[in-house]
Order: structure tokens, then sequence, then C-alpha cells
């Protein structure tokens, strides 16, 4: 089977553009949540979010923008960043275009255009929308957008998993190159969901966090006895795929080797999660990388800071980790960068291929307390550096019950 | 010839164009607008003009064209004729 080289990455998030901006903010457990105040046609409401502060058009032309919804606008910008580090910004450096394709993830898409689009109809009563509507809107928008930028005309896919979807749209990309369909794949993920249905429908599920009484920077407090919900986000992190030999013959810097890749689903519940499934995921990510529990050095749990979510995932990880668990370091960035949803998945494997990098592992900001049910080596607080880190498993769980894992192995 | 008018004005700032490229016979497919882009210029110009402008069988391929189109349903005093500067 052919190895996966995982050579460029790009972050966009709320504690700002670009990855070592975004690492840096993970190791000091600087959160980039905040308290926004949204004029909600029935009244102004504080509510809690990682939004990023974005303007467009320092980065796209005016006529770009109008095809354009804020979901793409991300996932181009942090493509960019992902492209430029692979030493692809310019070219694709004798890489045939069409064994280069794309594979990116989301949850809700063009929302926030969709959202106009209704504003439109509904308040405004206008008799026609925008004629970019659909092109906006629809979810596989930032794939070709994606694909247009850098002229990748390979395999182009657009998953949907609900939090899951960009670290499934990682996986299936693996398996395009692993399996000869690809020689190369821009993956990753987009959400840009802050808008007030969004809000609304989250508020109504009674799962989101709490204004903090440290402040509302931090409100999202995973594994902790005082977490009270996620707090929604959004961003991008891409990352460029190559197979391992063609990088190696081009000369490109191999960060780290994607090695396993599995998912699994629930069938249980839409959105309780359980940890059969979830161990499930995680234990045949490592098979499928040929690892073993003792190769992992670190963690980076899905750890939303829901009552439930937590536990359940605690429990996955003991199952799998079995007598090896409180060896094991885990953190849950999200404290951080909040859940940007589909993108989430791609964010937190950039940060644990970051911490294959350097042997630096971010912390699970302000967990002070932890839950007595939570009671692994979560990292609490501060970062660690660890030596001889080997490999790093990401998770990433879904409503609808669908688990997602992969795995990464030093180079 | 440049075209001056508050119609070129909106255009330039619609797709971010150079005003030297604005000449009454550039195409607009050479200004890098396709036909979506042309319809959402147009339902803009409705929407700002408080106007309605006809479907086209064969919409707009220039800058001219699309002046010639819009200006004769301008309301008065918002001249939009190709080099009124």
């Amino acid at each position: 089977m052919r190895r996966v080289a995982i050579t460029g990455l790009g972050i966009v998030s709320c504690v700002g553009l670009g990855r070592n901006t975004f690492f840096e903010s993970l190791l000091q457990a600087k959160s980039g949540i905040r308290s926004v105040d949204v004029r909600f046609p029935s009244g102004p409401e504080n509510v809690l979010m990682g939004s990023i502060d974005f303007n467009p058009d320092e980065h796209f032309a005016k006529a770009m923008l109008l095809t354009m919804d804020r979901v793409s606008q991300f996932a181009l910008v942090a493509a960019r960043e992902a492209m430029l580090q692979a030493g692809l910004g310019t070219g694709l450096t004798g890489l045939q275009p069409e064994r280069f394709g794309v594979s990116v993830g989301t949850g809700s898409g063009g929302a926030g255009s969709m959202e106009a689009a209704y504003a439109s109809l509904f308040e405004k009563k206008v008799a026609r929308l925008r004629p970019m509507t659909v092109v906006l809107a629809m979810h596989n928008a930032m794939a070709a957008h994606l694909s247009m930028a850098f002229g990748l005309k390979g395999p182009s896919s657009t998953v949907s998993n609900a939090c899951a979807s960009s670290a499934t749209a990682i996986g299936d990309a693996f398996r395009q190159i692993r399996h000869g369909y690809a020689d190369a794949m821009l993956v990753g993920g987009s959400d840009a969901l802050l808008n007030m249905g969004t809000i609304k429908a989250w508020q109504a599920m009674q799962t989101l966090a709490k204004p903090h009484a440290d402040g509302p920077q931090a409100s999202c407090r995973p594994f902790s006895s005082d977490r009270s919900g996620l707090v929604l986000s959004e961003g991008s992190a891409m990352l460029v795929l190559e197979e391992w030999d063609a990088a190696q013959r081009r000369g490109a810097n191999i960060l780290a080797e994607l090695a396993g890749y599995a998912s699994t689903t629930d069938a249980h519940h839409l959105t309780q999660p359980e940890a059969q499934g979830q161990a499930a995921a995680m234990s045949l990510a490592l098979r499928d990388a040929g690892l073993n529990i003792s190769d992992i050095g670190y963690l980076n749990a899905h750890g939303t800071a829901t009552d439930v979510g937590d536990v359940v995932e605690t429990n996955a990880i003991k199952r799998v980790f079995a007598d090896d668990v409180k060896k094991l370091a885990i953190s849950s960035t999200k404290a951080v960068h909040g859940h940007a949803m589909g993108a989430a998945g791609a964010i937190e494997f950039a940060a644990s291929v970051m911490s294959l990098q350097t042997g630096q592992l971010a912390p699970t900001a302000f967990l002070q307390t932890p839950d007595e049910r939570c009671d692994l080596d979560y990292i609490p607080l501060e970062a660690r550096r660890v030596q001889g880190l080997r490999a790093v498993m990401s998770n990433s769980f879904a409503f609808g019950g669908s688990n997602a894992v992969l795995v990464a192995k030093a180079v | 010839m440049l075209m001056n008018s508050d119609l070129i004005n909106l255009f330039a700032e619609t797709f971010g164009i150079a005003e030297e490229k604005l000449v009454p016979g550039a195409t607009l497919e050479s200004l890098g607008l396709d036909s979506l882009a042309v319809i959402e210029f147009l339902f803009q110009i409705e929407d700002q003009f408080n106007i309605r402008i006809p479907d086209q069988p064969n919409p707009p391929r220039t800058l001219e064209d699309m002046v010639q189109l819009i200006e004769p349903l301008m309301p008065k005093g918002q001249s939009s004729s190709p080099g009124a500067a």
C-alpha cells in the first residue's frame, strides 16, 4: 500500500489567521471565544462564539467575492497557506492536475448566504433572489473554488457529516491516495455558520455553554466539573496530502505521515454519543496505521464540553487504551478555538500534526477542576513538551452517530 | 474614451475593476464577468434605481450594450451615456 505524506497546513480560526498564530494560541491557552451582541429580530442578545475578525477585501478581488460565501473564503485562505508550505503556491511542480484532487468537509456550507436569501424573501419580501444564491450556498462550492484556484482536476468531493465532516473528508482522501486513485489531495474543512438561524437552532438544543465567571473567553471548559456546554465557532483548516514517494522525489518537506483512518457509526441515537462506536473507530484507526496503543503519545479529543459527551469519550478512550490509558496525554483544544463544527476535525488534526512536529502538546485550557468521571491525563492548563513523540490520534464524533478517527506518525 | 456615470461608477465599485478598463467596447467577458455576474449587476441596478429591466433574449455583451439597455430606463437626471465626461 502506498504511504501518504502531509506536506502543508493552513488554518483560519477564531484566534487569528495562520497556523503559527493558531498553534501558539493553543500552547498559551489563549482562547478566541468572546461574547458578541447579536441583534436578533426578537431582540439583542449576547452570544458566546468563536467568530473570526476577517476582512474579505484583504484576500479577494471584489468580483470574486460576489461568488464566494464566507465558508469558501475561509477555505481558500487556509488552502493558500497550506499550498505555499507544500511548495505548491505558484504551481503544481510536476504533479499531474488530473491526479490531484480535493476532499473537504462542511456541516452547513454556505449557510450565511442561505440565511440572507431567506431574510430577503420573508423580511424584505423581494420577488426574486440574487442570481448567485445557489452557487453561494451549495455545499460543494468550496471544493469548486479550491479546484479552480489551484487547477486541481482530480477527484473532488464534499462530505457533510456534521462534526465529523472534515475528518471523514481527510480519511476519504487518504484512501484515494493510498489505493492509487490520486497522487495528491487538498483536504480539510470549513464552516461559517454563526448566523442567527443556526445560533437559535443550537440554543434550542440546550447544549451551548453559559458565560463563565472568569469571563466569556473561559466559557468552553472540556472535561471540567463546571463545564456547561459547547461554544459555536467558525473557521477552516486545509492540508496537502501526497503519495509518499512522489513527495520525496520532488523534494517536498514532509511534516508527518497520515498513517491511519477509520470511521464507524453508533446506530444508536441522533444526538447521544456511544462509547462502543467511538472505541471501535479508535481501535480500527490504530490497526489501519499498523500501530499499538503504546505508540500513541498524544490524543486530541473531540471534547466539546458537554456533560454527556466528555464522559462518553473518556469511557471510550479507556476501553481502547486499557492499561496504558493513564500514560496517554490527551487534550481538547476546543476550549481555545471553540467548536468549528464541520471544520473541527481538520483544525484539530492540524493541531495534532503540529504537536507531532514540535513535541509540544496543547493543554486543555481552563481545566482547573476536572470532572471526577473524566479522570484521564487531559493536560490541564499548561502546555507540555515531550520527547520522542511517535504518533498522534485525533477524534471527531458527530451528531448522527458518525465517528471518524485519524492517526499520524512522525517522519 | 472613459465612461463616466453613476452606472459606470457602480459597475466599477461592484466588480472592483479599474476605471481605465471601462471603455464602451470592452466585452463583459474580458472584464471577467460571466452571465450570472451580469444578471447580478442588472438586479442590483434595478434595486438601486427602482427600475425594471425587461428580460433579454440576447444579454448585453459589451459595456456599451449594457449602458444602452439600461439608460432609457433610468430616472431623469441619472445620465449614463458613454463618454459623458
